[in-house]
């Protein structure tokens, strides 16, 4: 991911003073509270800074349970011992409003208190400063905004790194990529990167703005267009889905990129191996095999062509859910009706459903439809 | 009240109008006339008249009471551990209101049940042994287990011949003024292979068409019901048309409300009939079992279905 490749020194992101600021509180032992729109600098500005003023670094982040108990004996733990190497601890605590109502019970207030008593390197990330559940925190701590990158900046960054991978671009085009980014300099990084696997030449024709849409999207592109085991596997990690949901989609337009029957074959062997792991993590509640079903159903599909594609068909969500659904409101109405022909003649509910097409021509009988009590609904559903 | 399906209309009200199993009949009626039942075990193939027998037992113990004193479940429906616990539990803890000082329960299909229901199914035949009697049916009693048999008189139900068929539907001929020709009585029998509930729905969709029912006007009505939506299916994969397969799969699954059992059982069978290259269809069979492994241990139905058709495709 050039996102990681690309990762900035300190003084290269843009926000030098908001950088500056931190270093100061940092060193009186102040609280600090960044907040900002994902992908504009934050979570990198703190190890950046980590890194050049020789702090430890604790990251905490939503993937950490961070109830009240985590966050005492973490935090506690920290802020008393001297670290390993006889430096100094900062404990970053990343995505704070995503700690979570249940999961993390008590785990805002845990925070609020130790912060509130003890004198830490503390550095906390959220986006939205205006939610209610951070609100007693807010008055504990230095507040510093990290406004979206201008679209100058951004596209300066982009250029930096299209010429050190030899991309052919004009002008116009990185700064559509730049501003359709909205601030977002993660997600404008991996728009290029996306968009130029195809040949080291930078073409926007089919870009969607950034939202949940895009991301998948975008990890789909790379998914089908790319060959490369570490760009696909890593290509799921920052999408706001549920695994089982990119599962769907990437099912769904598989035979729409691949033409080939054996590449189609294939493709669709590593989605069902992936598909077992899915229903093993089910059984066995052992979820280390997700990363078998999530490199399955990435690389696995990636590396199941035998050469790219270069036709781009038009990605689309699956329209498989809705049907079940719709079929499942029809069928409703035929498991009524076998239910009353159970009852009635003695056979089990899936006896009448399999029998159904017989049924079916004689049950609408006026002196039946009586004795059955059909409703109206059913009688309609018969009639069909 | 009688009902206008046939297979209700036709169902023998007493002993005596059972056709086949007579010594069954025999032993039963004798039982049922001392009024000392064991719990029962039915076993046979589907549509010879093991429910039927059990409605008859309830009937000649209770008379007109039968209905608040005799349960009846299905346990294909729900082959949990809670059926057990739950609707037969309840039942069996009141007393029988009648002269007779037990009730009956009627589990049908009962090798359909789960291992765990069936050990509680023991335990509650002893429990309630003395104000409950068990009639269970199952096709296969090697299903069963053990204990369950043991606490059983087991009677054992045999198909039908062609003679028992042919009575049965010379009657329905002549009450339902249709007429039957000689082919047609033909297919009837090997159609159904003597399970009564199934000729008679076939013959009494079929005479809702016409009167005089032929071995054409069957065969339509036959390969109607048939599933040959998945025929095509394989054909679609076979000619490497996949994106067709995998839709008609789909619709096909969800229109006929089709489990990916189901389906998967319809294309080994399919496959077998089907003139293809030896070596194929091994190989094809081979993928069908491993798919239907993975169905059974709790994959999705239809990635895997899908996986199995673009094997086809190669």
């Amino acid at each position: 991911m050039w996102t990681d490749k690309y990762i900035p020194e300190l003084k290269e992101i843009p926000h030098q003073r908001e950088i500056d600021l931190i270093i100061q509180y940092l060193k009186e032992k102040i609280p600090v509270l960044l907040y900002g729109p994902t992908g504009v600098g934050k979570t990198t500005s703190i190890i950046k800074i980590a890194k050049d003023h020789n702090y430890e670094l604790l990251e905490i982040n939503a993937s950490d349970k961070r109830n009240k108990s985590e966050i005492e004996t973490l935090i506690g733990n920290a802020t008393q011992q001297l670290s390993l190497f006889g430096g100094k601890k900062l404990i970053l605590l990343d995505e704070i409003d995503g700690l979570s109502g249940t999961q993390d019970k008590g785990g805002i207030a845990a925070l609020t208190k130790i912060i509130s008593k003890t004198k830490a390197h503390i550095v906390m990330t959220c986006n939205e400063i205006e939610n209610d559940k951070i609100k007693s925190l807010k008055k504990k701590c230095k507040i510093i905004e990290f406004k979206p990158n201008t679209t100058q900046e951004i596209s300066l960054i982009l250029k930096e790194i299209a010429k050190k991978e030899n991309i052919t671009f004009k002008d116009s085009e990185i700064s559509s990529l730049a501003r359709r980014s909205n601030g977002d300099i993660r997600g404008a990084i991996i728009d290029l990167q996306v968009n130029s696997t195809l040949e080291n030449n930078l073409d926007l024709t089919d870009l969607s703005n950034r939202e949940n849409k895009g991301e998948i999207i975008n990890a789909l592109t790379l998914i089908f267009k790319s060959k490369d085991f570490n760009t696909t596997s890593q290509s799921l990690t920052n999408i706001d889905l549920d695994p089982n949901e990119c599962f769907l989609w990437i099912e769904y337009n598989l035979p729409k990129e691949y033409t080939k029957t054996e590449d189609i074959y294939q493709g669709i062997k590593k989605l069902s191996k992936a598909d077992i792991f899915k229903s093993r993590i089910i059984r066995r509640q052992y979820f280390r095999f997700l990363i078998y079903q999530s490199i399955l159903m990435t690389a696995g599909v990636a590396l199941a062509k035998k050469e790219k594609y270069s036709l781009k068909p038009s990605y689309k969500k699956t329209s498989r859910l809705l049907k079940i659904w719709m079929a499942n409101q029809r069928n409703h109405k035929k498991k009524l009706i076998a239910e009353k022909i159970s009852i009635h003649t003695h056979c089990s509910i899936n006896h009448a459903i399999k029998t159904y097409p017989h049924y079916k021509k004689f049950l609408v009988k006026k002196s039946i439809i009586k004795q059955l009590d059909l409703s109206d609904d059913e009688i309609e559903y018969l009639n069909k | 009240m009688t009902s206008d399906i046939w297979t209700e209309k036709y169902r023998p009200k007493k002993f005596e109008e059972i056709i086949g199993q007579k010594e069954i009949v025999l032993r039963i009626k004798s039982l049922v006339e001392k009024k000392s039942l064991p719990h029962c075990l039915f076993a046979g193939p589907a549509g010879v008249g093991k429910t039927t027998l059990a409605t008859i037992i309830a009937k000649e113990l209770f008379d007109e009471n039968w209905k608040p004193n005799f349960l009846e479940l299905n346990a294909s429906d729900d082959r949990g551990i809670g059926i057990i616990r739950n609707e037969i539990k309840n039942f069996a803890r009141t007393m029988s209101l009648a002269k007779i000082p037990f009730k009956i329960i009627f589990l049908d299909e009962c090798d359909s049940l789960t291992r765990d229901a069936q050990q509680a199914l023991r335990r509650t035949m002893e429990q309630y042994s003395r104000s409950t009697r068990f009639i269970l049916s199952c096709n296969f009693s090697s299903k069963l287990i053990d204990p369950i048999k043991s606490r059983c008189s087991i009677f054992r139900f045999k198909p039908l011949t062609k003679e028992n068929v042919d009575e049965i539907i010379k009657k329905i001929k002549n009450e339902e003024s249709i007429e039957i020709d000689e082919d047609a009585t033909k297919i009837l029998f090997e159609y159904s292979q003597g399970d009564l509930r199934k000729l008679e729905n076939l013959l009494q969709s079929t005479s809702s068409v016409t009167n005089k029912i032929t071995k054409k006007e069957l065969e339509e009505i036959i390969s109607f019901a048939q599933p040959k939506d998945v025929q095509e299916i394989i054909n679609l994969a076979l000619n490497k048309d996949f994106q067709n397969a995998k839709r008609k799969l789909l619709n096909t699954m969800l229109n006929q409300g089709l489990s990916g059992l189901d389906i998967i059982k319809e294309i080994q069978k399919q496959i077998i009939n089907m003139e293809i290259e030896d070596n194929k269809k091994l190989e094809m069979i081979e993928q069908c079992g491993e798919i239907e492994f993975r169905l059974v241990e709790g994959s999705d139905e239809f990635v895997q279905l899908q996986s199995l058709l673009a094997s086809f495709t190669r």
